[in-house]
């Protein structure tokens, strides 16, 4: 078949200047690369995101009023509104519903403070988010009846203050100068860092109503997070939620915009919408550099063109047609952007891996891991061979219409 | 084109006139010229009397632009790119004064070239190759790169190039004009041996002393046969 004797006259012709032929890929490898990377971290980015949100529960909803950030808010929960939710009869779907309320203290172990947020909570929060004691155990129910000064701490700072985490359970710790008791230690979560690098603490928000809030804010809570049966249909639930909680809140329809309910759900939606747009940015660069590549490639396949006129004059002497032509350097166009396009395939993938190693090593709890993509590996092959048909065409059929005598005369 | 006829290239006012800007130049002017089966011709003349050009007309590289070509008994009358292709790949062989080798590739496929443009199979390609270099009395250089060889080999590959489809005409432009006069030598004697073999040839030269290994002298002067 001439179609071998044409790739393999290419490879040749490729072998023969790697130099070259290296810096006219450039623009391909670049391209490609950026393609690879930016789909293979994409879906990388999406399965541990899919994988954390089903890991710490699928049906959960948090409600917040909108101007949590602003001091001044004039609208804040309190745990009577969370009991009244609970009792709602139109929100038959609701299964488990718990408040959280931050607030940053000094805990003190040993007479070295360490900044915390103490995240004053129920049970229901271990359950929803299923959370699950790795040494000790909870805090519970009758813990937050009886106001006890216990409290669950994570695995990393259980090992920062103690050593490991079974030493962490029973120990006394001072927060704000009162004693609390480390009743068990949690597993930490990627997202579950505290503000501004703080640890968390989780307290029964009973005991830190009675001990510690400021007097203004104690009752308050400053968001509700709530789960919901498996298949609850929940644009309808957010609804009727949304309406109830105006309803207990006494807020006008203009104040609607005050409250929000995001979904976990939802929160993966919005991630994959800011994902789609980042991506469709860096295609839209990696396809400017594809064209820059591709004019290359035509430039390159021009000059060679050129420079092998007599070839193509002897070529034709000996019996080539004008198609046979056209295809020896269109082939030549397309054996360099795909040499390009698998160099590129090569630096994306290589690329995505070292991201991966790295946060392997920087969050090991984060458990990211690497997905090969082949999407992405048919879309990098076919665009390369695509820019080398488009961009090896005019000068190939440049090639093809050079007029035998003049060629072999050609200097 | 199996048909044996007695004359296998027959032209009747054959002219050729090329466009240089808004100037008409007419290479060939009215050539009435009749070559047999077997014979050797030379084409004789001064540089810019139209031997070059009528040669190519002869070996379908150029396309005439008034005048008949018949060819073997068939009157070529579609002289069209793709179909002169075919014809200079099949029917006519074609020896350059400048070899016009591949750079970077072996005597054996160059000489390969013209059979796997014929759609021959690589296997067949290069025994048929191999036997047309050993011909030539190049067996044992066929893994040569082409710019490995001396001129006279490197004409050599040429020639076995020209002949490995079998064709009815063997066309020489200047076979010698690039080599010196011993290697000349080696070169006609193989080109004769050819003849002797039964093969038309049909030779450009303007040295006398090339043309006498021919059978034939054809004169040109300004684009007209003159004897």
């Amino acid at each position: 078949m001439l179609f071998f004797t044409h790739v393999n006259t290419a490879v040749k012709q490729l072998t023969s200047n790697k130099g070259k032929a290296t810096l006219t890929m450039l623009g391909i490898i670049i391209g490609i690369g950026a393609v690879i990377f930016i789909m293979t971290t994409g879906e990388i980015a999406k399965n541990f995101l899919l994988n954390q949100i089903t890991q710490f529960g699928t049906n959960v909803m948090e409600i917040t009023p909108a101007g949590i950030i602003s001091e001044n808010d004039d609208i804040s929960f309190t745990m009577d509104d969370i009991t009244k939710i609970k009792q709602s009869a139109v929100l038959p779907e609701l299964t488990q519903i718990t408040g959280l309320y931050p607030l940053i203290k000094t805990l003190t172990y040993n007479g070295a403070d360490h900044n915390v947020t103490l995240y004053s909570t129920t049970p229901e929060m271990f359950s929803i988010n299923h959370f699950t004691a790795s040494v000790g155990r909870l805090f519970s129910t009758q813990d937050l009846r009886n106001k006890a000064r216990v409290i669950v701490i994570g695995e990393q700072f259980a090992k920062d203050l103690f050593g490991s985490t079974a030493n962490a359970v029973n120990k006394l710790v001072k927060i704000n100068g009162r004693s609390f008791t480390i009743t068990g230690v949690i597993q930490d979560t990627p997202f579950g860092g505290g503000s501004f690098g703080s640890e968390i603490v989780y307290v029964p928000i009973t005991t830190v109503q009675e001990l510690m809030a400021p007097a203004k804010d104690r009752g308050k809570i400053s968001f509700i997070m709530l789960e919901f049966a498996n298949n609850t249909d929940a644009t309808s639930f957010k609804n009727r939620l949304l309406y109830e909680v105006r309803r207990i809140k006494n807020l006008s329809e203009a104040d609607a915009d005050k409250i929000t309910a995001v979904s976990r759900q939802q929160f993966l939606e919005i991630f994959n919408t800011i994902l789609l747009g980042v991506q469709l940015f860096i295609s839209a660069v990696a396809g400017i550099s594809l064209l820059v590549g591709g004019i290359g490639i035509m430039n390159i396949m021009l000059v060679t063109v050129k420079e092998r006129t007599k070839e193509i004059g002897l070529r034709k002497a000996i019996g080539a047609n004008n198609r046979s032509i056209l295809t020896q350097f269109l082939i030549e166009a397309v054996v360099l952007t795909t040499c390009g396009g698998l160099i590129g395939i090569l630096f994306g993938l290589s690329l995505s891996l070292g991201v991966v190693e790295i946060l392997k090593i920087v969050q090991p709890t984060w458990g990211v891991h690497f997905v090969f993509v082949p999407n992405a590996l048919i879309l990098a092959c076919s665009v390369s061979v695509t820019i080398g048909i488009i961009f090896g065409l005019y000068p190939a059929l440049k090639a093809s219409r050079l007029h035998p005598i003049e060629s072999l005369r050609y200097e | 084109m199996p048909v044996k006829n007695p004359s296998l290239i027959q032209v009747a006012e054959l002219t050729k006139t090329y466009w240089n800007g808004k100037l008409a130049v007419t290479a060939v002017k009215s050539a009435n010229l009749t070559v047999a089966h077997g014979e050797f011709i030379a084409l004789m003349g001064p540089s810019g009397s139209g031997k070059s050009t009528l040669m190519n007309l002869l070996a379908f590289l150029d396309a005439p632009t008034s005048g008949t070509y018949s060819f073997n008994g068939v009157d070529i009358v579609n002289f069209n790119e793709d179909y002169r292709a075919a014809l200079r790949n099949t029917v006519i062989g074609f020896v350059f004064q400048q070899f016009h080798l591949l750079p970077r590739t072996t005597a054996l496929e160059n000489v390969m070239l013209p059979l796997l443009y014929a759609g021959v199979k690589k296997p067949e390609a290069r025994q048929r190759a191999w036997q047309m270099l050993a011909k030539v009395g190049l067996a044992h250089r066929y893994t040569h790169f082409s710019n490995e060889l001396s001129g006279g080999q490197q004409q050599r590959v040429s020639i076995a190039r020209a002949l490995v489809n079998n064709p009815l005409v063997l066309f020489c432009d200047e076979p010698t004009g690039n080599l010196d006069s011993a290697t000349s030598k080696d070169i006609m004697v193989l080109i004769t041996k050819l003849h002797h073999e039964g093969k038309t040839i049909i030779m450009v030269t303007h040295e006398p002393d090339i043309a006498e290994y021919a059978q034939k002298k054809i004169h040109m002067r300004d684009g007209v046969i003159i004897k």
